[in-house]
């Protein structure tokens, strides 16, 4: 069991000639240890893996790192305006949905300047490309059906990209890059076959669940907890304004904590969290 | 002293362990992570995953370099040294912590003494 863990926690090292020499030793270490002992090596030659890929895609810069972090959280968003979007145009007319406007010529723009701008983001890292066409998206999405959670999302997004840096920095790329395209294609065809129900999983996935997988490499990789702290920090937006302040209306009148306040609060918490463990992930990189 | 050596400093002490282990004569990594640990009397024990990473980052700045391999019929071991730029990088430790112990005794010594 532990040998096979082990093995698996070494193909995550991308260079074949720390590979063998990090196994063969962490073999050696743990000879003789216990359960947690094994566990700590395997979990260390992982995070050494994780932490070579950053420095390879990175050169071992932590701001290129929130960088590529930020494009991959965008990406994130992106996918789940995409969702709805896809959702929206195959609804029938008149439809009213909760994640996207009822199907129309702007909305059908703004799913194709999502389209768009999610392959020029993760097959290519073309961020002159992706930011006016999301700045596109949005408006479409916002004239469609006004300030949804799509318009929302693509804010985000747009916030995100910017901040990932301009043609200068165009080193930058999403992690894993064109392969993301497959399951977004998926996801953009269940949207469109199963409706809002999809549309909704999706944003419940990539804003929730991915996030909370980011989360536990980027203990060793910074990107992947920049991208989760994006895509939380969409939920802030999210949030219609008129029920936080009936919330905090309802708590100054005593009549205890609404649901809302408790969201804004776990997000918060997750967004801090995140951005804390990015930081102390790009601080380990260093000597 | 160099500015890339400046900007190094202060070390963390896992790093600054794998430098003094390396100081006296090339090793291999069980032989790093053993140096270590009796230097540290058992305080520090350090993974295979985090001395690697040092070693990583150690030789990308140019503080230690591969030195030779060797197999005695099982896996191959392979060994490290310190560069120039790595023993300065020691040196500049030792003397930022050294300043670093002088100023405390003489905080402590009693007045007059």
């Amino acid at each position: 069991m532990f040998d096979c863990l082990l093995g698996a926690a070494g193909r995550v090292i991308p260079d074949e000639r720390w590979r063998g020499e990090v196994v063969d030793l962490a073999r050696r270490s743990a000879a003789g240890e216990g359960v947690v002992g094994r566990c700590r090596e395997v979990v260390s030659t992982a995070a050494f893996g994780l932490r070579l890929r950053s420095d390879h895609a990175t050169g071992g810069h932590p701001g290129l790192a929130w960088r590529q972090g930020a494009l991959l959280g965008a990406a994130l968003l992106l996918a789940t305006a995409w969702a709805a979007l896809a959702a929206a145009l195959a609804a029938p007319t008149g439809a009213s949905s909760p994640v996207a406007a009822p199907a129309g010529a702007a909305t059908v723009v703004a799913a194709a300047a999502v389209a768009a701008s999610l392959v020029a983001v993760v097959a290519a890292g073309r961020w002159a490309v992706a930011v006016p066409l999301v700045a596109g998206a949005l408006l479409a999405a916002t004239v469609a059906g006004g300030w949804s959670p799509s318009s929302s999302a693509l804010a985000v997004a747009l916030g995100a990209l910017v901040a990932a840096g301009g043609p200068a920095r165009a080193t930058t790329a999403v992690p894993g890059g064109a392969w993301w395209l497959v399951p977004l294609l998926a996801v953009g065809l269940a949207a469109a076959a199963g409706g809002e129900a999809v549309a909704g999983a999706t944003a419940l996935a990539a804003t929730l669940v991915v996030p909370v997988v980011l989360v536990v490499p980027g203990g060793a990789d910074a990107r992947w907890a920049a991208a989760a702290a994006v895509a939380w920090a969409w939920r802030f937006l999210a949030l219609d304004p008129t029920d936080l302040l009936d919330a905090g209306r309802a708590l100054a009148a005593g009549h205890g904590l609404h649901p809302v306040l408790v969201r804004l609060a776990a997000m918060g918490a997750g967004v801090a969290a995140a951005v804390v463990l990015a930081r102390h992930s790009a601080r380990r990189a260093s000597l | 002293m160099d500015e890339d050596i400046v900007g190094a400093l202060p070390l963390r002490e896992p790093t600054f362990l794998i430098l003094t282990a390396l100081a006296a004569a090339p090793a291999h990594g069980y032989g790093i992570l053993r140096s270590v640990e009796d230097m540290s009397g058992g305080r520090v024990r350090l993974r295979a995953g985090t001395l690697y990473g040092a070693l990583a980052r150690l030789e990308r700045e140019g503080y230690v370099e591969f030195d030779h391999e060797e197999s005695d019929g099982g896996p191959v071991r392979r060994y490290y040294r310190l560069t120039g730029a790595g023993r300065r990088l020691l040196a500049a430790e030792a003397d930022r912590q050294a300043a670093n112990v002088a100023l405390v005794r003489a905080r402590l010594r009693p007045a007059g003494a």
